[in-house]
């Protein structure tokens, strides 16, 4: 955590308030983590069989 | 980045991206803004119970250790080029450059060799080398002499993308630090901008691009669209077109010479595949100006309506490679926040076509 300045806790504090529980409460559970490839690949070979190097 | 209702996080020790909303961005911002936890709950003290107060808090610190997870860099491999694998010898004119790859059997052959048929050449000149063999379990990829990667044969998808990676730096006379990434998904040129089409596999983007490029757009990229940091345009990516059995019905009255194809058996669970040639567009790189992702839904009207940050991303980021240097990531976003976003559902073709004509026009 890191240091601010005064006024913007206010208008922190304030926007908090304003967006009210409900929508703050909505707003915890609708997050996405994306990892993207640590590679170069083509198009993902379907897991289930068929892979031609078996 | 903001993108409307939504911020995208991007996080450097897990070169990971995050989107959240924008109340949630506040909360997130509040939180680095405290000093201590308990000064943290003092700001949130009006709005929440003090169980939710905990709670909240609880989340946000699950919430940052997934996001910094570190991430791992592939090792660098070492290894000495088996020459005795050279059975199967071929050279492909593409651009300005003779490429020759030796492979060790046809099966090897048909991880490269079908998406680039169009270029083989009798030369016996070369201006880059690659290697590709099976030994034991794994494929090796060389480039002139030297190992590039090994992969368990069953990722041979990684020794395909490896290998367009490195063609794709002969042809446009880059290094691999030179891209921002390589986005999953087919792009289009009308010859002044393009249009990444974008969709999970079996989405119908490679249909769509393949019905496209026979009514008067050229396809830049197939399934690997190459995105260049020095002035973000797509690049060129010469392979041909992959298209699924369950397209041929669609494309063959469209494709002059569609049965004279050779039908490609590689991966069962794919099916059967044929590999349509396009001509090369006049330029080799072209901004892009919206990504679309694609919907084929048989019976459906033509529709393209705007679509949100979130859906993209979802189904481009974790199909997609993107460089995780800091630089790369900040212009990545800067990318996404240039171009259009939207959602094409499709079925019939000269519909979708006129579509895409007039959204090229509206760019």
């Amino acid at each position: 955590m890191k240091k601010d300045n005064n006024t913007d806790k206010i208008t922190r504090k304030e926007a908090i308030s304003k967006m009210g529980k409900y929508a703050a409460l909505t707003a915890v559970g609708t997050f996405v983590i994306l990892n993207p490839l640590s590679s170069q690949t083509q198009s993902t070979p379907p897991q289930t069989g068929g892979n031609p190097f078996g | 980045m903001c993108f409307g209702d939504y911020w995208v996080l991007w996080y450097a020790i897990s070169n990971s991206y995050s989107i959240v909303h924008s109340d949630y961005k506040q909360l997130l911002d509040t939180y680095f803004s405290s000093n201590t936890e308990l000064e943290y709950a003092s700001q949130v003290l009006e709005v929440f119970s003090e169980p939710e107060r905990t709670k909240l808090l609880e989340h946000i610190g699950l919430y940052l250790k997934n996001c910094n997870l570190p991430y791992t860099l592939p090792l660098k491999p070492t290894g000495t080029l088996d020459s005795t694998k050279r059975k199967i010898v071929k050279y492909y004119q593409i651009a300005s450059k003779t490429i020759k790859i030796s492979f060790c059997s046809e099966l090897v052959l048909k991880t490269i060799h079908p998406a680039l048929a169009q270029y083989a050449t009798d030369v016996a000149y070369y201006d880059v080398n690659f290697d590709i063999y099976l030994k034991e379990n794994t494929l090796f990829l060389y480039q002139n002499e030297k190992l590039i990667t090994s992969v368990l044969k069953t990722d041979y998808h990684h020794i395909q993308g490896k290998f367009m990676m490195r063609l794709l730096c002969t042809i446009h006379h880059k290094e691999e630090v030179d891209w921002i990434g390589t986005l999953h998904g087919s792009t289009i040129t009308d010859g002044h901008s393009s249009i990444v089409f974008v969709g999970k596999s079996g989405s119908g983007k490679s249909t769509l691009s393949a019905l496209l490029a026979t009514h008067g757009f050229q396809l830049l990229a197939d399934d690997v669209s190459p995105l260049l940091y020095e002035d973000q345009h797509i690049y060129y990516n010469p392979s041909a077109i992959s298209i699924k059995e369950g397209a041929f019905k669609v494309l063959r009255p469209l494709v002059n010479g569609f049965e004279d194809i050779d039908i490609v058996n590689f991966n069962k669970a794919k099916g059967q595949l044929k590999y349509l040639p396009c001509s090369q567009p006049k330029a080799t790189h072209y901004p892009c100006k919206a990504m679309v992702l694609v919907n084929y839904k048989a019976d459906s009207e033509t529709q393209l309506e705007e679509t949100s940050i979130k859906v993209l991303l979802e189904t481009i980021i974790e199909d997609s490679w993107i460089s995780p240097n800091p630089i790369h990531a900040e212009q990545f976003l800067n990318w996404l926040k240039s171009i259009k976003l939207y959602r094409l559902t499709y079925s019939n073709t000269d519909s979708v076509n006129e579509t895409v004509a007039t959204l090229f026009t509206q760019l």
